[in-house]
């Protein structure tokens, strides 16, 4: 069979217009009919949960910085790419606004004709995503007081994380 | 010359663009020290300095390195530790 080269969608949605739809993502790199190459779908997703370092959440803000989030988003993509193969398919979209607890707060659907390619990239995409991606939560607690989460030092380069803190 | 930096997350505070006066040879690494002065003037529950040290700046494309050259009239955003995902 020919080799034919995986695609990539990146997105970043107002939810506060519109959720964020994991099933979206999943049909992405499915396919459809006989058009469907791929063996082996991971699809992750990320939800506000209802407390962080002891506090009690009620929800979190997203800010992006939406150009620079949906270019390193891409090159997260591509970089898997390289290493687990040119034919994986990806679909990634984070959210921009307000999320209430159980909120979706990102998509990563990866497809691949073999799983331990889709897992291993799965994990690379959120893994860099939280390492490199312009985006900051703000957290809102229970007694009404919000912070800024500490987040992960970017480098200058792209391409390298040493300092950071979750 | 002047830079617009633009602000997110913890620096969103300061308003949604801040306006810096730089010496006409300033790089990236000089928007520091002038971005203290002006936001210790707002106050903050946070390390102002702490924060800036931090931080990385950037343009819509790329993150900048620290001796990259600055243009008069520039819009840079300055990009605090991230928490994505």
């Amino acid at each position: 069979m020919q080799f034919e080269a995986g695609k990539i969608f990146v997105d970043v949605l107002d939810v506060t217009q519109q959720p964020l739809d994991a099933m979206a993502g999943l049909a992405y790199v499915t396919g459809q009919g006989l058009a469907v190459r791929n063996g082996a779908e991971n699809l992750f997703v990320g939800t506000v949960r209802n407390h962080n370092l002891g506090k009690k959440v009620l929800g979190i803000s997203y800010d992006v910085f939406i150009p620079l989030a949906k270019q390193s988003f891409l090159e997260i993509c591509q970089e898997a790419q390289a290493k687990w193969g040119e034919e994986l398919d990806f679909y990634v979209v984070h959210a921009q606004g307000k999320l209430d607890i159980g909120g979706v707060s990102i998509v990563i659907a990866v497809g691949s004709p073999h799983r331990d390619e889709a897992f291993k990239a799965s994990r690379y995409v959120i893994e860099e995503i939280k390492h490199r991606s312009p985006v900051w939560k703000l957290e809102h607690y229970e007694d009404g007081d919000s912070e800024w989460s500490k987040g992960c030092e970017l480098c200058s380069s792209n391409h390298k994380h040493e300092a950071h803190v979750i | 010359m002047h830079i617009t930096l633009q602000t997110f997350g913890a620096f969103r505070q300061f308003g949604q663009n801040i306006r810096l006066e730089l010496s006409d040879d300033a790089k990236v690494a000089d928007l520091r020290s002038p971005l203290i002065a002006a936001l210790a003037e707002f106050g903050a529950n946070f390390d102002i300095a702490g924060l800036v040290g931090s931080s990385r700046f950037a343009t819509e494309t790329e993150i900048l390195e620290e001796d990259a050259i600055l243009h008069n009239g520039n819009l840079i955003t300055i990009l605090p530790p991230v928490s994505g995902g």
